[in-house]
């Protein structure tokens, strides 16, 4: 019985640190991406060879702010230093958590970036899915990570 | 008596064809001033070192004894005062010009009547004594002088050189070859030809009647920018050219007979350097008249083409688009690190 118990405690304790479940939320890693250790500005941060970047931002939800506010407050800043937006999509998780998801282009040493951040809100925190990368490599990992976005689990 | 007359006669003579000797030498008429001594080869100064060298000094003076016709015999260039020199044997080549008694022959006594007025020395003295009668082969009214012999004819308009240029502009530079292939076409239409071709200019020769005619026909091709015509006249040249290579003829053809009726090898050698250097001279005098009167029968256009530079394109787009608002100064630090650059910093 012990033993039973003991084996279930590790494949828990396994499970929840593969989907992130450490950091106060849930995500998985998507595929071909390594999750990146120490990290002081995310939460939580993984990276493809090619450098593409999936990071999530777990910020307290201070001044008190809905979805709206949050995606606009962003939105906002990142237009006025340069990000060209391209499109607004609402996404909701699969744990049924609604957020805001807004699509950038920026270029960077003369290539073109691109730039997704998708927001979720809880009551007393801010969840911010940043994602992004030279455009021809981000292309070819969307997929991987919109399941990942998809399969968030907000803390 | 008799014999002091025909001595006095012989001296007159003698002193006569000094003269024309002198006057032959120097190219000009006794009227005028000689022509530049580079030029002529000589001048007086020439002429008395090559009367010394035909003559004095030399012990076969009497074989040189001129024909029968001659109006003096050399030898007594030797006798008279102002020719008198120490120098014997000392030949200028270009000493030849005058100093033979074939020249005096030649000349028969008359002066020539080359081109004095221009002449910036003073005339030599003329003897008051007329002219000795005209050889047998002269023809009367015939002038004795060289010059005359021939008669180069003088330009009977005015000899002028016409050069036009003309810059123009065209649409765009895909434009400018097959202008310039145009300008050629038109020059070949009046009887033209092209002269010098680069990318963007062109220069072609017109007969001068067809000049302005052509001008104005290739001013159609373009937008003229600048255009200047330039006219010279080059009659007075031409003419100078003429006499001088009259004159030089004339000398040619004494120096020709002295040549063939030289008594030593010394001589002949001497005859034959002179008439080489004449010879030259009169070459570069004709490739000049040449020139000037190719030159003048066909005028030189230049056509330099440029294209016309873009004009700036200037699209209305409506109003410029107003500025991103005034972000809010949010006091909330991680929103101003959002974004591509912190994501992708892994360190």
């Amino acid at each position: 019985m012990k033993r039973t118990l003991s084996t279930l405690l590790v494949c828990l304790a396994t499970s929840i640190s593969a989907i992130g479940c450490g950091h106060g939320f849930g995500l998985k890693t998507p595929d071909g991406f390594v999750e990146l250790e120490d990290q002081k500005e995310y939460e939580y941060r993984s990276t493809t060879a090619q450098g593409v970047v999936l990071g999530v931002r777990v910020e307290p939800n201070r001044p008190k702010g809905n979805l709206a506010f949050w995606a606009d407050a962003i939105d906002l800043k990142l237009r006025n230093i340069g990000y060209t937006a391209v499109e607004a999509v609402e996404v909701k998780s699969k744990s049924g958590a609604k957020g805001k998801q807004l699509r950038y282009t920026r270029t960077i040493y003369d290539r073109p970036h691109v730039f997704w951040f998708t927001v979720f809100v809880s009551e007393g925190d801010v969840f911010v899915i940043e994602s992004g990368g030279d455009e021809r490599d981000f292309t070819k990992v969307k997929d991987e990570i919109t399941k990942s976005i998809e399969g968030f689990v907000p803390g | 008596m008799a014999p002091l007359r025909r001595k006095l006669m012989a001296r007159m003579n003698v002193l006569t064809s000094l003269l024309s000797l002198f006057v032959v030498a120097c190219g000009g008429s006794a009227a005028s001033a000689p022509p530049p001594q580079a030029y002529y080869g000589g001048g007086m100064q020439n002429a008395q070192i090559q009367a010394e060298s035909m003559s004095g000094g030399s012990p076969d003076s009497a074989q040189m004894a001129p024909p029968a016709d001659s109006p003096a015999p050399m030898a007594a260039h030797s006798n008279s005062p102002s020719y008198d020199s120490e120098e014997s044997g000392g030949s200028d080549d270009s000493g030849f010009f005058g100093g033979g008694p074939k020249a005096s022959a030649a000349a028969g006594g008359a002066a020539p009547v080359a081109p004095a007025a221009r002449s910036p020395m003073g005339a030599p003295p003329v003897p008051a004594k007329p002219a000795p009668p005209p050889s047998a082969q002269q023809k009367p009214g015939q002038k004795t002088d060289g010059t005359a012999e021939k008669g180069p004819e003088k330009p009977a308009a005015p000899l002028l050189i016409y050069t036009g240029n003309v810059g123009m502009e065209v649409a765009e530079p895909a434009v400018i070859a097959p202008t310039i292939d145009k300008v050629i076409d038109l020059a070949e239409s009046f009887g033209g030809y092209l002269a010098a071709r680069t990318d963007t200019s062109v220069v072609i020769r017109v007969p001068s009647r067809h000049f302005r005619d052509a001008l104005t026909a290739m001013e159609k091709l373009g937008e003229v920018k600048r255009r200047s015509v330039n006219a010279e006249d080059v009659s007075e040249q031409f003419h100078d050219l003429e006499v001088r290579l009259a004159n030089l003829k004339t000398v040619q053809k004494r120096l020709q007979d002295f040549l063939a009726k030289a008594v030593n090898v010394n001589e002949a050698l001497q005859v034959e350097r002179e008439l080489e250097r004449i010879g030259q001279e009169i070459d570069r005098i004709e490739g000049r008249m040449r020139f000037l009167k190719a030159r003048a029968t066909f005028s030189t256009i230049t056509v330099d083409l440029t294209a016309k530079p873009k004009q700036q394109v200037v699209v209305a787009q409506g109003p410029p688009p107003p500025p991103p608002p005034r972000a809010a100064d949010l006091p909330i630090d991680w929103l101003a690190r959002v974004g591509l650059e912190t994501l992708m910093t892994l360190r």
